[in-house]
């Protein structure tokens, strides 16, 4: 019974070795194959073996990019890169936005003009800046810091004028 | 004959407030010098609201967003001459926004306006002595 058992290991034993053996041992056909052609490469080609090979550097960046467009071109979003003109410019404003915006800015200019400024012209200066593009919020805080800087304005709000 | 320590406790107490609450302090009521349409202004908040006896005078900034994109600081003074000056910027950094930011109670504010009225200069100083 004992010599069955030890049998029994020692086959198993060997199985497990020789299928441990397979699995993890390297192909050695392709390998080998690979290893006996360097020197055959490093025979053709001199410039390997004496020293710095002499590399076209125009036809490598040329290489490189045409390898970088075709990266670039496979992007869905290669258009609106961040940084670029594209996802810079924000979508044209709607007609109806348009018009808020015109309205908004004769609004300010007609409280510019009348010369005062208090509460109620800064409540609604704050409104109407809140519908410009930044182009025009940039020209009407202009127009009014200049007005109240020469005096052309009255400022009478509780507090400072924005 | 009670009442003597309480009243002599009473004055003590009013004698020595002043000081309790010694230490520096330094005015800096606002200031403002203009050539043109340009100038400066400068001034503690402290100052400009607890120490003057004058009600005009003011100093500070506003950092304001639509949270999308666009951001712009302004700052406003008015001296107790009721001399007004402003700034503003839409393309103020991060380090300008961040001083608008820092302005409290401790604040002295310094900051310059351009004969467009684009802010190119704020100071924000936060120091016991404001106080």
């Amino acid at each position: 019974m004992n010599k069955l058992i030890a049998m029994g290991a020692l086959v198993v034993a060997f199985g497990s070795g020789t299928w441990c053996g397979y699995t993890v041992a390297p192909a050695t056909g392709t390998a080998s194959a690979t290893l006996n052609s360097i020197p055959a490469l490093v025979i053709r080609d001199r410039s390997l073996v004496e020293g710095r090979a002499d590399v076209d550097s125009s036809a490598l960046r040329a290489l490189i990019r045409q390898e970088m467009d075709a990266a670039l071109a496979a992007q869905p979003h290669a258009a609106a890169a961040p940084g670029s003109k594209a996802a810079a410019s924000p979508a044209p404003a709607s007609p109806e936005t348009v018009a808020k915006r015109r309205e908004a800015e004769e609004q300010i200019d007609a409280m510019l003009a009348a010369g005062t400024w208090g509460n109620e012209q800064r409540f609604n200066f704050q409104q109407s800046l809140v519908l410009l593009d930044a182009e025009q919020k940039d020209r009407a805080l202009q127009q009014l810091t200049t007005a109240i800087n020469s005096g052309t304005l009255q400022v009478s709000t509780d507090g400072p004028p924005l | 004959m009670k009442k003597l320590p309480v009243i002599i406790c009473t004055v003590a107490a009013v004698a020595l407030q002043s000081a309790a609450f010694a230490a520096n302090h330094t005015n800096s009521f606002v200031t403002i010098y203009k050539a043109g349409i340009s100038g400066s202004a400068y001034g503690s908040l402290q100052s400009a609201r607890y120490y003057t006896t004058d009600t005009v005078q003011y100093i500070g900034c506003t950092s304001s967003s639509d949270i999308k994109s666009s951001i712009y600081i302004y700052c406003a003074a008015r001296s107790a001459a009721n001399v007004v000056l402003t700034c503003y910027s839409t393309t103020a950094d991060q380090q300008a926004r961040q001083a608008v930011a820092a302005v409290n109670t401790t604040s002295y504010i310094y900051f310059a306006a351009d004969s467009s009225g684009k802010c190119t200069y704020i100071t924000v100083g936060n120091y016991s002595y404001n106080l």
